[in-house]
């Protein structure tokens, strides 16, 4: 070999392994599976409880706060985990947790979350509820695949899944207010009966995506006895 | 002409190119760490690490967390010295194409 070959050999050698090192895993396998349970869990404990209520008083709105309430503090719940479990990881590797990767990774995530948050009060409405999850699916696939140019592949294909559920959430949404609008029951209020599908169907798709996703990332991703 | 007496040949060994190049991109890396990423064995990562610690081009830390721990950094003298290798490697590249 050349000495011009050797030496372009070891830089793309040099190149490649800074590469790799600076991969960013912006969401732990340790809070995705917290995550992922609250998501399961909360979607059955709360759709039941959503259930009875709504066939004891069927004329009643569902309540917002309680949907939103919800979700929001399992999502503050599950970040404040994700930043306790990433400040251990880096630790471990002796950075300090506001590392380059943390902020790279904040400034490709945020963009998507705050349009999720702008979107998420326009649906601020019992009758919208049913957009929700979608936005909420699509958005935050979109911050993923943002983050995918230094994040490992996992992420990257969290991301797609997110993305590919979000958009059939949003089909979801739109055939089902559809459908449910066609098939009131006599005596019902219109909005009533859409808030009350909506949710229940907002429950089944959060079960489904930030709950098994998230679940079966963790189980790939979760960290080896040997990586520790 | 190029001199090509300038590489630094403790570094211009592939494992320890490979081990320079990790520790330069953070503070410091846990032994395990930088064995599942180099895929190298105890043994031979060990020997390298020794050779480039002999240099001073390397620090070592040992503490213990959950359990011993041995983590390894570059030095001032260590950086410098990948920087002028990298440098080097460069002018190698670009004295070629001239």
């Amino acid at each position: 070999m050349s000495i011009r070959a050797e030496a372009e050999e070891n830089l793309r050698v040099i190149r490649s392994l800074m590469e790799k090192a600076t991969v960013y895993r912006a969401i732990s396998a340790e809070a995705a599976a917290v995550g992922g349970v609250l998501a399961v869990c909360a979607s059955f404990a709360f759709g039941n409880c959503w259930s009875r209520t709504a066939e004891s008083y069927p004329m009643t709105q569902p309540s917002l706060l309680a949907f939103f309430g919800l979700w929001g503090a399992i999502l503050l719940i599950v970040a404040i985990a994700n930043l306790l479990f990433l400040r251990r990881a880096a630790l471990r590797r002796g950075e300090p947790l506001f590392s380059s990767g943390m902020r790279l990774a904040l400034t490709a995530l945020l963009p998507s979350f705050a349009v999720a948050g702008w979107l998420t009060s326009l649906v601020w409405k019992p009758i919208w509820m049913i957009f929700a999850p979608a936005i909420w699916i699509t958005c935050y696939g979109l911050a993923l695949l943002a983050a995918r140019h230094f994040a490992p592949r996992s992420l990257a294909w969290l991301g797609w899944a997110f993305l590919i559920a979000g958009i059939w959430s949003s089909y979801m949404a739109i055939t089902t207010a559809w459908g449910t609008l066609y098939m009131i029951p006599k005596g019902r209020d219109p909005g009533v009966w859409l808030a009350w599908n909506g949710i229940y169907n907002a429950q089944e798709l959060m079960a489904l995506t930030f709950g098994l996703f998230h679940l079966i990332y963790a189980a790939c991703v979760w960290p080896r006895k040997s990586e520790r | 002409m190029f001199d090509f007496e300038k590489l630094d040949k403790t570094i211009h060994e592939k494992g320890r190119l490979g081990i320079m190049t990790l520790l330069a991109t953070r503070p410091s890396w846990p032994f395990q760490d930088l064995k599942s990423e180099l895929a190298m064995s105890d043994g031979n990562l060990i020997t390298h690490l020794r050779t480039l610690h002999d240099a001073g081009l390397v620090s070592v830390t040992k503490e213990m967390l959950d359990r011993p721990q041995t983590s390894y950094a570059l030095t001032a003298k260590g950086r410098k010295a990948f920087q002028d290798y990298l440098a080097v490697l460069e002018q190698i590249v670009k004295a070629a194409r001239q």
